[in-house]
């Protein structure tokens, strides 16, 4: 007889953004896999178009509350690029401290708050408090310096409007930033045992296959979050401003997200991609345990994302009482602000979850053509053939835990569709 | 001692926007477990998952509706929730992707977006259809708006506190410039340079302003606020018409829409 059915997580919970993912099957067979995002279109493309390059950095960074950071990062870069805009060193490292904070936040928030309790089978790390207290407790204290940092820095948790153009409004003192070097030691300490707590963790095998990866090469072959070009695990590299070329946005029905391909195929991007092209260039403790760590799986299975997002907040946490150093041996600066009124500027950040290209032609100062591609974007088709992949291997077998497992590969991949819940349907027809 | 006979049941839900109000409670560190467990959190998708939700007492709704599937899904939570409380600037005024209501409009601008060989593509019915950005007073009785993009947590907390203990809160009834001066800030306008203060909705503690950068207005419209003054102060600065007008719908939604346009 023949049988079809639907595996429907209806909304995912635990990542940001509304989404589900929906698994239709013939026979016993996988026939397609659709993650579809429902959350509307805000077109933000559209709506910054006449709006000035000040007004821009205030709107982009809009898109996303977790990345907030990133998108301001990027939105800021591509426009001084395009204007020709060059700031000083103080300001470059306040912003790589800028970015560290929101990489602790966000990764701290994912690993902890939203991909950990799937491992213990609880709804949420608030659940896991009578049993887990400790760690939820030390990822609550962790996240809190991350955003305090971020506040530090851009002025509120999220959204702040103290990253400018040319410069930062305030500037902290060297006791506020000296306050945060001190934390950074101890937390360093707490997220390195952590880690070793997670190494022990069993990671799930079900969704195993070959796949590309992406990110942002950093200058002078070093580790960061940043580069003028992008490295491709085929092995080729290209220069930003060719991101179109990369990512081959296409529209699709079943989403108000835009999705990309390379070479025709699905790739990933994030910290797994990261470590993968470039964990060779971590330093310290976070190399020691990338070194332990890292191995074959993880070029196949994309679970190790969450452990790839610890190796990176030990490696911010280890870089940021020399970065205050250096911030607090170099003179203050006034914010630039004479600069060209048109231009074209591209500027690939990696957020988070993966690189992140912001591109706008510019006129008067005002914005003509802007172009944004977010790393979901851009992994998404990669999460509907693992997705696909392990739905097959999971029903094959009558996992009863099937809708659970598929979700943990979708919120490995730390989505940011901005958000939702876990009514999982097994629907026969 | 005072003891509640049952916690209320609160659901917190997500459309159209950063998720940045829904971050925002997450951000609150220090007072996140009293959140959750000061009253019984049936349904927060950010947060938590095993949830299905029949009747909530208070339903805290964040971002704007720009699909017809939203907008079916906000009438379902009015129906579910005693309260429903808007959260955040996208909920409460349209957030920055408010532009009108202007078919034309908005189809060009699906076409920049979206569109392929000068067609806008049929979308399916998982995601549903798109429509302009509303907030969502434009479609279901709304209780009770606490603004921000995000939210601030000054504000937010005496607000939810009272909803959770059975009270009526009261509306925040300041614009940011009142703030600024409680903090003691040196002003922008005076200096001429260009800030929303006086015609933006406070709750923030003018946080802006006190870090050195003018306010762009992220709290929506002021109830009290005097438009027409604030456009000539800043045409007196040397802001353009269209410039004041711009920068002063960049999150004033539909509020700010109709007072520039006099209907209000
Ligand atoms: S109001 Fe602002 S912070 Fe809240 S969802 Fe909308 S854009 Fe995000
Ligand atoms: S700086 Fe801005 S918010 Fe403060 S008093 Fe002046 S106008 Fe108002
Ligand atoms: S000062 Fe203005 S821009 Fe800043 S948070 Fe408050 S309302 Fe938003």
């Amino acid at each position: 007889m023949m049988s079809e059915k639907i595996i429907s997580v209806d909304v995912l919970a635990r990542v940001e953004g509304d989404g589900g993912i929906q698994v239709y099957t013939k026979d016993g067979k996988v026939d397609k896999v659709l993650v579809d995002i429902f959350e509307g279109p805000r077109m933000i493309e559209a709506l910054v178009r006449g709006k000035t390059i000040h007004e821009n950095i205030s709107l982009v960074a809009r898109i996303c509350a977790i990345c907030t950071v990133s998108h301001r990062n990027a939105s800021i870069s591509a426009i001084e690029k395009a204007l020709k805009v060059k700031v000083p060193e103080k300001t470059q490292l306040l912003r790589h401290l800028w970015h560290y904070a929101e990489y602790i936040e966000s990764h701290v928030l994912h690993v902890y708050y939203l991909a950990l309790p799937d491992f213990f089978k609880q709804a949420s790390a608030i659940a896991m408090l009578p049993t887990h207290t400790d760690t939820v407790v030390e990822a609550v204290v962790m996240k809190k310096y991350g955003t305090e940092l971020m506040k530090l820095l851009h002025g509120r948790k999220i959204h702040g409007e103290n990253a400018l153009i040319g410069g930062f409004g305030r500037v902290p003192t060297d006791e506020e930033l000296d306050y945060f070097a001190e934390k950074a030691v101890e937390f360093k300490e707490k997220i390195s045992a952590f880690i070793e707590v997670w190494g022990t963790l069993p990671i799930p095998d079900y969704c195993e296959r070959e796949t590309q990866f992406m990110c942002c090469n950093p200058a002078n072959g070093k580790f960061g979050f940043e580069g003028e070009t992008i490295l491709i695990s085929t092995g080729e590299e290209y220069p930003v401003e060719d991101y179109k070329k990369l990512t081959n946005e296409r529209v699709v029905e079943h989403s108000y997200a835009k999705r990309s391909k390379y070479n025709d195929k699905p790739f990933t991007v994030g910290a797994l991609a990261r470590l993968i092209l470039i964990g060779d260039r971590l330093t310290g403790e976070a190399k020691e345990k990338f070194d332990k760590y890292y191995n074959d799986k993880w070029k196949v299975n994309p679970i190790y994302n969450n452990m790839a997002q610890l190796i990176e907040a030990l490696w911010c946490f280890e870089q940021i009482p020399g970065l205050i150093d250096q911030i607090k041996a170099l003179p203050d600066s006034e914010i630039v602000t004479n600069y060209e009124m048109d231009g074209k500027g591209t500027a690939a950040v990696e957020a988070p979850r993966g690189t992140l290209y912001h591109s706008y032609e510019i006129k008067d100062h005002k914005i003509v053509h802007a172009d944004i591609i977010t790393p979901t974007a851009q992994f998404l088709d990669d999460v509907e053939e693992f997705i696909k992949t392990a739905a097959e291997k999971l029903l094959a077998e009558d996992n009863p835990d099937t809708e659970l497992q598929l979700e943990m590969i979708a919120r490995a991949y730390d989505p940011c569709i901005s958000c939702s819940c876990h009514m999982v349907k097994l629907v026969k027809q | 001692m005072w003891k509640r006979e049952k916690k209320p049941v609160v659901g917190v839900f997500g459309f159209s926007g950063c998720a940045g109000d829904q971050l925002a409670i997450l951000h609150m560190e220090d007072e996140l477990v009293d959140f959750f467990t000061s009253a019984d959190i049936k349904f927060f998708h950010m947060a938590q998952s095993h949830q299905e939700v029949e009747h909530v007492d208070i339903a805290l709704v964040e971002g704007s509706i720009n699909t017809d599937k939203q907008l079916a899904e906000l009438k379902e939570i009015r129906k579910k929730a005693d309260i429903v409380v808007a959260l955040g600037t996208c909920a409460t005024h349209g957030g920055i992707q408010y532009l009108g209501d202007n078919e034309k409009e908005f189809e060009e601008r699906m076409l920049l977006v979206y569109g392929k060989d000068g067609k806008i593509p049929e979308f399916s019915e998982l995601v549903g259809n798109p429509i302009p950005a509303k907030p969502i007073h434009k479609f279901i009785e709304v209780d009770f708006s606490i603004p921000g993009c995000p939210i601030a947590k000054e504000n937010f907390i005496p607000i939810y506190t009272k909803l959770i203990s059975g009270l009526k809160p009261s509306k925040y009834p300041y614009p940011v410039c009142i703030e600024c001066k409680f903090q003691g800030n040196d002003c922008f306008l005076l200096h001429g340079e260009y800030c929303l203060g006086p015609v933006t909705a406070g709750g923030c503690d003018a946080c802006c302003p006190t870090f050195g950068v003018p306010c762009v207005g992220c709290f929506g419209a002021y109830e009290g606020a005097n438009f027409e003054s604030m456009i000539e102060k800043l045409i007196e600065i040397g802001l353009t018409e269209e410039d004041a007008k711009r920068k002063l719908m960049m999150f004033g939604g539909e509020a700010t829409e109709l007072a520039l346009k006099g209907e209000k």
